[in-house]
């Protein structure tokens, strides 16, 4: 441990912080700690451009002790939440550097870690008040400093989502935006406002949420509330107790991986505003009006093009799916079909999209759509990878029933919207009949025509 | 059980008391039994033992026995009733699966039956393209090159699905400018004539019918007729 903390502090970029100063490191636990219970100690690490990879403790009265501490530049604290191990969180190194790649701000990492390392999570909740209280004063001697309330930005995980809501009603709302990542939801459920995260702590509250059925808190909690995957389960995670550790934490986590990865723009989830997540999946929410000419809200760091927009609308919630794996991301297209059958039929879709020898397939299974004579039926196509170029698209239908005859649909338009991407063409393609369970391939063509 | 018991008594005119009666007496049917002198498998003691109330014991062994014997009677020739049974039972699902392959393979799908005879009025769309090739066109006004394309241009929509039922004929009437008129005669039935106009035979879908057959033969552009999807007009 010494080892490494003397090799980062000799690193070559840390001449201007002034070498030989030694790095102050995130609070290293045991579970005995956790065990023996600790009592509350909150530390803050300040990390800048010029300082990355060695924090440097703060004096909590005195900022100007510290010389990299620029009262002038925004300042974004990341507060973790219930740490029942005591290790660090494996995220924060991450965070820190990808939030320094956004704009030169100052970025205070809160360890708590003595006072949430308790196997009590109930003295944990106890503390986040008493921790809150002192990051409020603490951001009061900033303002006097000379720091503006509206650039800090705080950033909390589970139950740091709910100590940054404190901080911000402490401060009357007057704080410039707290982004709650999967706000902790036991002991949470039944609050009041007042009692955790509410969009009234900052003038803007973003909110994710990964977990609402175990670890995180269901329902609304700022002006904007994003659901990854609707919220619960996410894919990839384990379903059963046996995978150990990950069963419990996994979907939890999600939350701060999912804006991880926004933060380094590998992802660009967008989320549409939709009452839930089957409405939303019924491709029934695929309406972007409301924030023109902006896109739907899209998560990550960067959220002046829909500010404005969201605090005018109150609460939105968003929706979007994502993949289990980096870069979580899935290619989402609204198909468009006419039938000119004369009967009602209803049945499930699978859309293979070629390119080459590679292709992405989307099922969209999970209920039996309507196909009805001359009129539209809807659906929202979400594919795992990105292909472009396509050169061809199969489809396959399958109503359900085992035996019997093989119904067709007959087909006089079917249309892809590629809804990520205006710059790519719409894909049409005319007069076709889908068998049931047998795949129809076509080339696609370009859907603009000057008739 | 009780019922099945009594009645298969009745058939053999074993003298039989009713079975509320042997339930509340024990001993006189284990007599009734026991007058009945049949050996017992022990596999069926082993069975009967398993019953909780063993007062039922004496009276079941026989049961058994006489539903053992009942099905191994010979009801005409060879055949006995258990083949009966069992022949019967895969003669029913051998019916059920015979008339489910036979109801999907002559399912005769509505959809596609069609009656030309109606009333029909009549419906033109009226346009022209370009062929890739301008030296072609010298060529074309020939009468044989014009029967070409008109082939080509009725063969492509009596073979789509959705408008081949509608389609009437098409002709090529003019080689000007180096593009080529052509129109396309089609038969709406009176009854449907609005929602058909307004759907299926769109001057949309009639001309991307059109468009993507064209974009179909794209991969091969040295062909002859080769026409330009982006050319195609239609009014």
């Amino acid at each position: 441990m010494t080892l490494t903390l003397a090799v980062s502090c000799f690193h070559p970029g840390q001449e201007e912080s002034g070498a030989g100063e030694p790095c102050d490191n995130f609070t290293d636990l045991t579970l005995s700690h956790c065990f023996m219970g600790t009592s509350l100690y909150v530390r803050l690490l300040l990390y800048t451009l010029s300082n990355l990879n060695c924090g440097h403790e703060l004096n909590h009265h005195h900022l100007s002790t510290q010389p990299l501490f620029n009262v002038s530049r925004p300042t974004t604290f990341v507060i973790h939440g219930y740490r029942p191990t005591g290790a660090p969180p494996i995220w924060i190194n991450h965070i820190v550097h990808l939030l320094a790649e956004q704009e030169d701000m100052n970025i205070i990492v809160v360890d708590w870690n003595k006072g949430a390392a308790n196997l009590n999570y109930f003295t944990a909740v106890a503390y986040t008040r008493e921790a809150a209280h002192n990051l409020t004063e603490f951001i009061m001697n900033m303002e006097e400093e000379g720091a503006s309330l509206s650039s800090v930005h705080l950033i909390g995980v589970s139950l740091g989502a709910h100590l940054a809501g404190f901080v911000g009603a402490n401060l009357k709302g007057k704080i410039g935006r707290i982004t709650g990542l999967d706000p902790a939801g036991p002991m949470f459920t039944s609050a009041t406002p007042e009692e955790r995260l509410d969009p009234s702590d900052a003038m803007f509250v973003d909110v994710l949420h990964t977990d609402i059925n175990s670890f995180g808190l269901r329902g609304a909690h700022g002006h904007i509330d994003f659901y990854a995957n609707g919220g619960a389960d996410q894919p990839g995670c384990p379903k059963t107790i046996f995978a150990g550790k990950s069963y419990f934490v996994c979907d939890h986590q999600r939350s701060v991986f999912l804006f991880l990865c926004a933060l380094n723009r590998t992802c660009s989830l967008t989320g549409y505003p939709c009452s839930s997540y089957s409405d939303f999946l019924d491709g029934r929410c695929l309406q972007c009006e409301a924030f023109e000419p902006a896109p739907c809200p899209v998560l990550g760091y960067d959220v002046s093009r829909w500010r404005e927009t969201l605090l005018r609308l109150g609460q939105t919630q968003v929706f979007f799916s994502t993949t289990a794996t980096l870069p979580y991301r899935k290619l989402s297209y609204r198909v468009d079909m006419v039938t000119w059958n004369q009967y009602l039929r209803w049945c499930v879709i699978y859309i293979r999209l070629h390119s080459g020898r590679t292709f992405t397939e989307a099922r969209i299974d999970h209920k039996l759509f309507r196909f009805e004579q001359y009129t539209s039926t809807l659906l929202l196509a979400q594919f795992d990878e990105d292909v472009q170029h396509i050169q061809k698209i199969s489809v396959r239908i399958n109503t359900g029933n085992v035996i019997g005859p093989r119904y067709k649909i007959r087909l006089l338009q079917i249309r892809f919207t590629p809804l990520e991407h205006p710059d790519r063409p719409l894909m049409c393609r005319f007069d076709i009949i889908m068998e049931e369970n047998v795949e129809v391939v076509f080339r696609p063509l370009p859907c603009d025509s000057h008739i | 059980m009780d019922i099945e018991l009594q009645a298969a008594g009745n058939r053999d005119g074993v003298n039989y008391r009713p079975v509320e009666e042997t339930e509340r007496d024990w001993l006189v049917s284990t007599q009734n039994a026991g007058n009945n002198g049949e050996m017992m498998p022990s596999g069926n003691e082993a069975v009967s033992q398993k019953n909780l109330q063993n007062t039922h014991i004496p009276q079941e062994n026989s049961t058994l026995c006489r539903i053992k014997r009942d099905l191994n009677e010979v009801v005409f020739w060879k055949v006995k009733v258990w083949m009966i049974i069992i022949i019967s039972f895969l003669v029913i699902l051998a019916v059920i699966f015979i008339s489910v392959c036979v109801c999907s393979a002559v399912h005769e799908d509505e959809e596609e039956k069609f009656d030309p005879s109606l009333p029909a009025v009549a419906q033109y769309f009226n346009g022209s393209f370009q062929l890739a090739f301008e030296q072609k066109l010298v060529t074309l006004s020939s009468s044989e090159s014009q029967a070409d394309l008109q082939k080509t241009l009725a063969d492509l929509y009596r073979s789509s699905p959705a408008l081949a039922q509608y389609f009437s004929k098409a002709e090529i009437y003019g080689f000007r400018n180096g593009s080529v008129d052509y129109r396309l005669t089609f038969l709406i039935p009176e009854a449907h004539q609005d929602q058909l106009r307004k759907f299926t035979l769109s001057r949309e879908v009639v001309y991307n019918v059109f468009r993507q057959f064209l974009y179909d033969q794209e991969q091969d552009k040295s062909g002859q007729m080769y026409i330009d999807p982006v050319s195609l007009i239609m009014i």
